[in-house]
């Protein structure tokens, strides 16, 4: 079972309000990482709307997840500039070295695996963000590195 | 009262009146697959294209049931462009739903080509969206709905898993444009197939009848605070 303790903090913190439906699914997936289902229904429950309401919202933005997400969210970003640059090639290494595919998560929880069309950030391009911190121009040859840094625990760095 | 010219011809529309129910008042016909007088008008099928201009502007092509009626508004619903941008809409829908009736009863009217122009993909859907429009603004129950977008879009139970808050009353049944949302019943259960729901059904006290589903029942006493018998026999009876 999910404690939902959170939940209930957060959709008060909105007072009830029906239209923030979309932030207070933001809030629970910045706590969870992701939407479980438990706190979907105590949002239908909570703000009285239709489970129909949230399962569109929560399915229609590439942002939420529905599954469990690893530690580290590495997102490659493939958009056009980023793509052509080269963002495929540095997908393929990342998906190689990780043992996983788009979307999916390492058997360590450690990370999980997303893409992205255009961060804003062209110029940077090709680029990777892990945890929302950017790293760009980056190298199919750069891809160990990049990773080993979210792979020390907290404080070895 | 607003004036606007159609196909030509000067007529007045009523006010917030759409393109497509003046035209249809006037006795112009334009195909609709995803309208229902019923509900709100989300513009989703493209069949009722029509071709409109504002004061002289450029001449722009966009969905008749959507459209309110302006003043000074020109409307072709009859132009050339017209026809070949329905028939575009209607041969991508073909392709979308091979072999559907309804959609080749229109391509006859309209002489789209028969032949696929594009790669079959043997849906039975459209995605209009009428079945949850109607689901949510005539029966209130907001059991169905759009799930993801862009091409992974689909409609159905939320999480498309089975929707529990579907009473069973046959309303998207009804409604469907593709007549894809089947129904079956027997003595015992009502079935919406396409929704994968399967509800028990209430038989009537006096003549044994299944005439309704026991959740609709339960769902009917909750909306309107109906006395608790009212539904223990079924209308014929109760006459
Ligand atoms: S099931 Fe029917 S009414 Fe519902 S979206 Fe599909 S075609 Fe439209
Ligand atoms: S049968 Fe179920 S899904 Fe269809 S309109 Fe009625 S309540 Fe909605
Ligand atoms: S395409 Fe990658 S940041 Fe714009
Ligand atoms: S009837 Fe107007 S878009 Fe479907």
């Amino acid at each position: 079972m999910v404690d939902l303790t959170a939940v209930d903090k957060i959709i008060e913190g909105y007072h009830g309000d029906k239209t923030a439906i979309l932030a207070i699914l933001q809030d629970i997936q910045a706590v969870y990482n992701y939407l479980p289902r438990e706190a979907m229904m105590r949002v239908v429950e909570k703000l009285q709307v239709s489970t129909t309401q949230v399962s569109s919202l929560a399915t229609f933005f590439h942002a939420f997840s529905l599954k469990p997400r690893g530690k580290n969210i590495v997102t490659v970003c493939m958009g056009t500039a980023c793509h052509v640059r080269g963002a495929p090639r540095v997908l393929d290494e990342i998906e190689r070295q990780m043992g996983v595919k788009n979307q999916e998560t390492t058997p360590d929880g450690l990370f999980t695996v997303e893409t992205v069309n255009c961060v804003g950030a062209c110029a940077l391009g090709p680029l990777v963000m892990v945890n929302g911190n950017y790293h760009g121009n980056i190298a199919t040859s750069e891809v160990t590195e990049v990773l080993d840094q979210y792979r020390k625990p907290a404080g070895q760095a | 009262m607003v004036e606007i010219t159609l196909n030509g011809k000067k007529v007045e529309a009523r006010d917030g009146e759409t393109i497509l129910d003046l035209a249809t008042r006037e006795g112009i016909h334009i195909p609709t697959l995803c309208h229902h007088p019923a509900v709100e008008p989300t513009g989703a099928c493209r069949m009722c294209l029509v071709e409109f201009s504002m004061n002289n502007g450029p001449k722009k092509i966009t969905s008749s049931c959507t459209l309110v009626a302006e003043p000074g508004m020109v409307v072709e619903t009859d132009s050339e462009r017209v026809h070949k941008n329905r028939k575009s809409v209607l041969e991508l829908l073909m392709a979308r739903v091979p072999g559907n009736p309804e959609l080749e009863k229109l391509a006859k009217e309209s002489d789209a080509r028969l032949a696929p122009r594009f790669p079959e993909m043997k849906e039975d859907c459209i995605l209009c969206g009428l079945c949850a429009r109607v689901c949510e603004e005539v029966v209130g129950a907001k059991a169905i709905f759009f799930t993801n977008r862009g091409t992974e879009l689909d409609v159905g139970g939320p999480f498309l898993e089975s929707p529990e808050d579907c009473i069973g009353c046959g309303a998207c049944v009804y409604v469907c444009p593709m007549d894809c949302i089947k129904m079956e019943q027997n003595a015992e259960t009502r079935k919406i197939v396409k929704w994968d729901r399967e509800l028990p059904m209430r038989k009537c006290e006096v003549c044994g009848y299944p005439f309704m589903p026991n959740f609709q029942v339960l769902r009917f006493k909750k909306w309107a605070d109906m006395p608790g018998d009212y539904f223990k026999i079924c209308a014929d009876c109760r006459k």
